[in-house]
């Protein structure tokens, strides 16, 4: 298939360039908007070689063109006039800082169990042989002292899994490319300091356990190679053993000799740069590390730490910026359960004081990713108290005389040198003002109007039973043109508020709401039930009405419309974005949670 | 800016699916496209929010006239025209 030739044929079939105001792409289909729909030739289309048919819907005319679609759409994008066409915004892909986090959180979130069951049972540890229970070289000791490492130590093949997923790549290849960062032969060689050389290239010798950038960079490149091997190699017979074949035997040294070390030393890089910092500016310079520190410990940048804070160790005796990391739990902490009491949202509320107990544990990982990641004002309050904590830190000059895990039962890990009293005052000062500024924040910003609930809970408006959008009978809902949500196949007359919000939108057969958080939330009576002119409805809401939760919104006879013929089925939709259903094939009630948005 | 006025002419106004598509058209272009009806410009309406376009309340017969700002404004405002011309995909 000529995709040049085909690109100029659908352009000029559709009128010519003057005629395509706008032309987007999707997976299969490129999707044009025509100034003058009469223009299309849609039978010559249809006839096209290269396309496998033609849609219309919502006054856009879609081209399906199948998996080739993207070849397709950069030969019709020089055709058409400079400013028609684009990506479809959903899949527009945008390189920034906010990207490039969203990638690696979508990467470690699906990891998080593993951590959390480890932090947990290494603190339980730690209070074992704090309290002198056990003097860690009992068998169970040991066991479980495996199950507190073995996610960090082998995290590498975690992230590998996960990337290979988030990267649409082959799983098996992806863990193998991993699993080659902590190869046995490979571990043993950089602990006994051996070289190794790949075809007269020296291997960069470092150890990969616990890290997260080698093997991340690795499926990155893997999930390139795979592709490109995939298109290359055209004889199946052979694709299957020479695909695999060749992207491992190019990613797993590639991998070795650049792209891991490529992640440690960034990691080297960023630990020059931190005893520089101390060195030169600091209390402020705990103040921006500690600033910092929360979206480090987000992008498993804080691992990086480690090996400064050991150096630190042997060379001096204590550590610096191992407080800070102590400040990032109390802060990370102090935030959750500041947003928790902000929230109005019942689940986030629990989930904030449960992350918020967890971090104050130690553990702020899943405070961060579950309560940071989607509040930015808590993130912001748990970066201004670390950099509080960490401007307190080094201005009182405290310090950890161990290298342990920072939590609250590391505070005995404080007391050394010459000054142990002074110390643990200064220590808890800067503990209880970390705690108390970043639990405040949340608070404040709420009040000031700045920190908004991002999801609300969307009830059902009515009882019956509940459908996806995509069943119901009316193109506009099923293809989600007005919105997500899903549907009530009702078994009563009576509509209530599924949320507070203002009514910005009362007609006598719809109701659309702007909740708190900024969602419009469009109550749909019926399917094209506009046309009975408000027979058999009423509507008890006005424009600029201040509404709650169940509130009377409509009523109407079930009877009298179905009579006329039409379907009664209520929707409920969020017009301007996305939500989060739950379990759209069951029975509700009113007032029964439908979805998040 | 580009300016255009059209009149309303499907039976039952500016509902849930012409909005909807309405608002989808719009959302194609970069520009912003602000809407009022009758030409009484105190209620403005952003016809890239469904709820929008609804609050208005447009009925048949109602002159509706768009103002489009931007780089696409021109583009914007001929698929509009044509729209709702054509009975709003109704």
């Amino acid at each position: 298939m000529d995709k040049k030739k085909l690109a100029k044929d659908i352009v000029e079939l559709l009128g010519g360039k003057d005629n395509i105001a706008n032309c987007v792409h999707c997976v299969t289909r490129l999707r044009f908007n025509l100034i003058d729909d009469s223009k299309a030739n849609k039978k010559e289309i249809e006839e096209l070689d290269g396309v496998m048919g033609l849609a219309e819907q919502g006054g856009q005319f879609q081209v399906i063109i199948g998996t080739s679609v993207a070849d397709v759409f950069n030969e019709v994008e020089p055709l058409l006039s400079d400013k028609a066409a684009g990506a479809v915004p959903e899949t527009k892909k945008k390189y920034n800082l906010m990207s490039i986090l969203d990638v690696l959180t979508s990467i470690i979130a699906p990891i998080i169990p593993a951590f959390c069951a480890a932090g947990m049972i290494k603190i339980i540890l730690l209070l074992l042989t704090a309290l002198k229970i056990s003097d860690g070289t009992e068998g169970a000791y040991q066991v479980f002292s495996i199950i507190s490492d073995v996610a960090f130590y082998f995290l590498p093949i975690l992230i590998a899994m996960s990337a290979a997923k988030r990267f649409k790549t082959d799983p098996g290849l992806a863990v193998c490319v991993a699993g080659a960062l902590l190869y046995p032969t490979f571990v043993s060689m950089v602990s006994g300091g051996e070289s190794l050389t790949f075809l007269g290239i020296h291997v960069p010798m470092y150890s990969y356990s616990s890290t997260i950038f080698p093997a991340l960079l690795g499926v990155l490149l893997l999930s390139y190679l795979h592709r490109f091997w995939d298109r290359v190699v055209k004889w199946n017979a052979f694709k299957l053993l020479l695909v695999p074949i060749l992207s491992l035997g190019i990613t797993i040294p590639v991998t070795l000799l650049v792209l891991a070390p490529l992640g440690n030393w960034g990691a080297l890089i960023l630990g020059k740069g931190f005893s520089w910092m101390i060195g030169t500016l600091g209390p402020f310079a705990g103040l921006i590390i500690g600033f910092f520190m929360p979206i480090m410990t987000l992008t498993g940048l804080h691992q990086s730490l480690a090996p400064i804070e050991l150096l630190e160790l042997t060379s001096g005796g204590f550590s610096r910026i191992l407080p800070i990391e102590f400040f990032h739990n109390m802060a990370e902490s102090g935030a959750a359960f500041g947003t928790g009491v902000a929230t109005k949202d019942k689940k986030f509320k629990a989930l904030a004081f449960q992350t918020g107990t967890t971090a104050f544990m130690g553990v702020s990982e899943p405070a961060l990713y579950t309560v940071m990641v989607k509040d930015r004002y808590a993130m912001l309050s748990a970066m201004i108290g670390n950099g509080i904590g960490g401007f307190l830190s080094i201005l009182f000059a405290l310090k950890m005389y161990a290298y342990v895990w920072p939590n609250v039962f590391s505070i005995p890990t404080f007391l050394g040198g010459d000054s142990i009293t002074s110390n643990v005052v200064m220590l808890l000062a800067s503990i209880v003002i970390t705690f108390a500024v970043a639990f405040a924040l949340p608070i404040v910003f709420s009040v000031l109007g700045l920190r908004k609930d991002r999801d609300i809970g969307v009830m059902s408006p009515i009882s019956g039973k509940v459908i996806p959008l995509s069943e119901v009978k009316d193109e506009v809902f099923s293809k989600g043109i007005c919105g997500e949500g899903v549907a009530v196949i009702p078994n009563e007359g009576r509509v209530v508020a599924p949320c507070d919000g203002q009514v910005v939108a009362a007609m006598n057969h719809a109701v659309g709401i702007i909740a708190k958080n900024g969602s419009e939330i469009l109550i749909h009576v019926g399917l094209n039930t506009v046309e009975l002119n408000g027979e058999g409805i009423k509507v008890f809401v006005k424009e600029g009405d201040n509404v709650k939760r169940g509130q009377l919104l409509i009523e109407f006879d079930k009877d009298i419309i179905e009579e006329k013929g039409y379907d009664t089925t209520c929707i409920v939709v969020k017009t301007n974005g996305e939500v989060k259903v739950d379990n759209d094939k069951r029975d509700t009630l009113s007032g029964e949670k439908l979805f998040l948005c | 800016m580009e300016k255009i006025s059209v009149t309303l002419t499907n039976a039952v106004g500016l509902h849930a699916r012409p909005a909807s598509l309405l608002t989808k058209l719009a959302n194609n272009f970069e520009c912003n496209i602000e809407f009022y009806k009758n030409e009484n410009p105190g209620k403005k309406g952003k016809l890239k929010s469904i709820l929008s376009v609804l609050a208005l309340g447009a009925a048949q017969g109602d002159i509706l006239t768009f103002e489009a700002n931007g780089r696409d404004e021109k583009e914007a405002v001929k698929a509009i025209d044509a729209f709702i011309k054509g009975g709003c995909g109704e």
